[in-house]
């Protein structure tokens, strides 16, 4: 417990923390486990898995998260562990960052010059004019400069695009908010499904995933549900003419249509899927001496066939159209034991029977319906406003970088002598062209030439 | 003459293109180059002609709408986008060698495209009636071209280095620094791309869906790519990482990219099943 020890090992996890190491490792983990989840199919029924891998895998599967794996503990450890990293290093460099950012120029010296990485020496014959000429094509060229003289010296220290070197805190800072954003989505946003008949209305929505409903507050109308199609027979628009009610008075009424979704009361709504319902008359026929039994039922309904009330069947789905073959209706038999057995009942040639009891379909009056996705996601704008701050922060990285460049001339007997040095942040080749560019201009209208004797870059 | 058969006519331009490059690689000839160059500067001029053409067909049949919708009209773009990258790069560059590893790109994105998908000109469905396609299909595919590029450029790097560098065949090619700073100017070209591919497509499944991001697997797949290529410049940026080591994760990160293209739609299925 000496105390030498805490803060070395402390220093040494921040380290680790804060290394580009860890950035890596972590991409690669994240890559990694998103490989598998593109591999695994997601958020199938259990039994579905035990089916495609076996007990073992299954089982192995679903206790390591990787049935759901996206939103898995030690996925989401992994993006919790990400957050820390990018803190982490964030708060290590921006200091040295914003001392680079600030740190005053000082005039060029001898040492200075050698040491920088793109050089120019030219050389003038008259020292009056060219002071000006010099600053105004500095300016010209979007530089700031500064001015400072030293005995025979003048100097120039100029520098440009030096907020470029935020860019990279500026992204990261997006990566952050997008990861917030989403995390505030997860934590108190709502996601849910209603499914209106047409002409009906409904003031509940079922959560996804759940058998919950929600109350709205409010009412959604589904006045009426229009299918159109191209000629080739591709479908062209789906579209839901809503009636948005509160206390029974229209408030908002329009058509919701895919990729047009409509707002009320903080609800997003999105035409999502449709469908046909049908209120059907189902007939059951044992033998000629029994006259047959007719039922007429609507999805969900269940019935007993039989007067004695064993042979119980359900009403699950109806589809006006059913592989070509007409009309038909998902029917699931439950069984005292076990489980249920489903099976489809046509209305033309139907030649389903259960426990001895013939089935057929004698008619289905088709009601359609619209199902709409509905949306409360108070975390998405942080997302927006976090993916505005990845696009703006690679911009200042990639497009900008933080140049600096530094001029001293000297005024000798009979001649004046001008060293040009800079630096950049990245990007040398092109500081190196736009110094070219600039040594170019001075040429031309300062009347400088490049130093014969100590050459162009040395 | 319809806008298919014109575009399988402009694959075998970039084919002569590469052959053009691969000769001047080759003999030097500076004729040759110039030849080589035109034909791909002809190819690409005439790619952006029959895009435009199928728009235009696409009104005559009755359903207007920007070629962008499934895998062929996909790898139209795909094949305009490497080869605008590409002319950039030896406008700037002056360099005709890398051509000989960027010309095939464009010739099999096309010639493959007419050769294995279904060419003809169908309605959009209402999912893809939105204005956000535009700007998520574009922003993917430049990624994507510069990535092919740097691909090539990568390519081209790892071969330099097992030659004899005093030998004609290293007199050739560009200095190993060149093509090390290529390969990260693509990627610098390549990764805000697709990011803002990335960014346009989540604002876009919102609109659609009121979802931004559902984990499906060409989503996951973009994010994977994008992994790559954030740890190429990371590695690159802040690790000082250069030469092989990036050269070698530039070429993962188009296996990656060329995954998330192909790769998802074949072998995965999900909700992105148009291209």
């Amino acid at each position: 417990m000496s105390e030498s020890v805490g803060p070395r090992r402390g220093e040494g996890f921040w380290r680790t923390l804060s290394s580009l190491r860890l950035t890596l490792v972590l991409f690669l983990l994240l890559a990694a486990a998103s490989v598998i989840g593109t591999l695994v199919p997601q958020n199938l029924p259990y039994e579905e898995y035990l089916r495609m891998y076996g007990a073992v895998a299954a089982k192995l599967l679903d206790l390591m998260g990787m049935t759901d794996l996206f939103h898995s503990w030690w996925f989401l450890g992994l993006l919790g562990a990400l957050v820390v990293h990018i803190t982490a290093c964030s708060l290590k460099r921006l200091p040295a960052t914003w001392k680079a950012l600030k740190a005053p120029q000082r005039p060029l010296s001898d040492a200075l010059f050698r040491s920088l990485p793109v050089r120019r020496v030219l050389e003038g014959d008259d020292l009056s004019h060219l002071v000006d000429s010099l600053r105004a094509e500095l300016l010209q060229g979007g530089w700031k400069a500064r001015v400072e003289k030293l005995g025979n010296e003048v100097h120039f220290l100029a520098q440009r695009g030096r907020w470029s070197r935020l860019g990279a805190y500026v992204a990261h800072t997006g990566v952050l908010l997008v990861l917030l954003g989403a995390a505030i989505g997860f934590a108190f946003g709502f996601k849910g499904f209603m499914q209106i008949q047409e002409g009906e209305g409904l003031d509940r929505v079922q959560e996804r995933g759940g058998k919950s409903w929600r109350k709205l507050g409010f009412e959604v109308r589904c006045e009426k549900f229009h299918l159109s199609h191209y000629p080739d027979g591709t479908p062209k628009e789906y579209r839901s003419d809503l009636v948005f009610l509160k206390d029974g008075k229209v408030v908002l009424e329009g058509p919701l249509r895919v990729n047009h979704p409509m707002s009320f009361e903080g609800y997003v709504f999105y035409q999502a899927s449709y469908g046909a319902n049908a209120r059907i008359t189902l007939e059951a026929r044992q033998d000629s001496s029994v006259p047959p039994r007719q039922f007429k039922m609507e999805p969900g309904d269940t019935v007993a066939l039989d007067p004695q009330g064993r042979v119980i069947v359900r009403f699950l789905r109806y589809e006006s159209d059913l592989q070509g073959r007409g009309p038909a209706v998902l029917l699931s038999h439950l069984k005292p034991e076990g489980p249920p057995v489903t099976g489809w009942v046509f209305q033309r040639d139907s030649r389903a029977v259960l426990e001895g009891w013939h089935l057929r379909l004698l008619d289905a009056q088709e009601t359609r319906w619209t199902g709409l996705q509905v949306k409360q996601d108070p975390g998405v704008w942080i997302v927006w406003v976090g993916c505005f701050l990845i696009m703006a922060g690679c911009a200042m990285a990639f497009l900008g970088a933080h140049r600096r460049l530094w001029v001293r001339v000297q005024a000798r007997k009979n001649k004046v002598v001008c060293w040009v040095a800079g630096s950049s942040s990245r990007d040398l080749p092109g500081l190196d062209r736009a110094l070219e560019r600039l040594c170019g201009a001075w040429q031309q209208k300062a009347g400088l030439r490049f130093s014969n004797k100590e050459g162009k870059n040395e | 003459m319809n806008s298919a058969t014109l575009l399988s006519g402009v694959s075998l331009i970039y084919l002569g293109a590469w052959f053009g490059y691969v000769i001047c690689a080759a003999s030097r000839s500076t004729w040759v180059g110039r030849i080589a160059t035109s034909l791909m500067a002809a190819a690409w001029v005439l790619n952006g002609v029959g895009f435009v053409h199928r728009w235009l067909e696409s009104h005559d049949l009755g359903h207007g709408r920007i070629p962008l919708t499934n895998q062929y009209e996909s790898m139209i773009v795909f094949a305009w986008a490497i080869a605008l990258i590409y002319l950039i790069i030896e406008l700037r560059y002056k360099n005709r060698t890398i051509g000989a590893f960027v010309a095939p790109l464009p010739f099999l994105s096309l010639g493959l495209g007419s050769l294995l998908f279904d060419t003809n000109i169908r309605p959009l469905v209402p999912a893809l009636q939105s204005n956000w396609l535009t700007a998520h299909v574009i922003t993917c595919f430049l990624g994507y071209a510069a990535f092919a590029v740097s691909f090539g450029v990568s390519v081209l790097y790892i071969l330099r280095g097992r030659l004899n560098p005093r030998g004609i065949a290293a007199g050739l090619i560009p200095s190993e620094e060149i093509l090390d700073h290529l390969n990260y100017r693509a990627i610098a070209v390549g990764f805000p791309f697709l990011s803002i591919g990335i960014i346009t497509g989540a604002i876009w499944a919102d609109v659609a869906w009121g979802t931004y991001w559902s984990w499906d697997p060409k989503e996951t797949w973009s994010l994977i790519t994008w992994l790559v290529y954030a740890a190429f410049l990371h590695a690159r940026l802040s690790r000082g990482w250069s030469g092989k080591r990036t050269a070698i994760l530039s070429m993962a990160g188009f296996g990656a990219t060329l995954f998330t293209y192909f790769g998802v739609n074949f072998l995965l299925s999900g909700l992105h099943s148009y291209a």
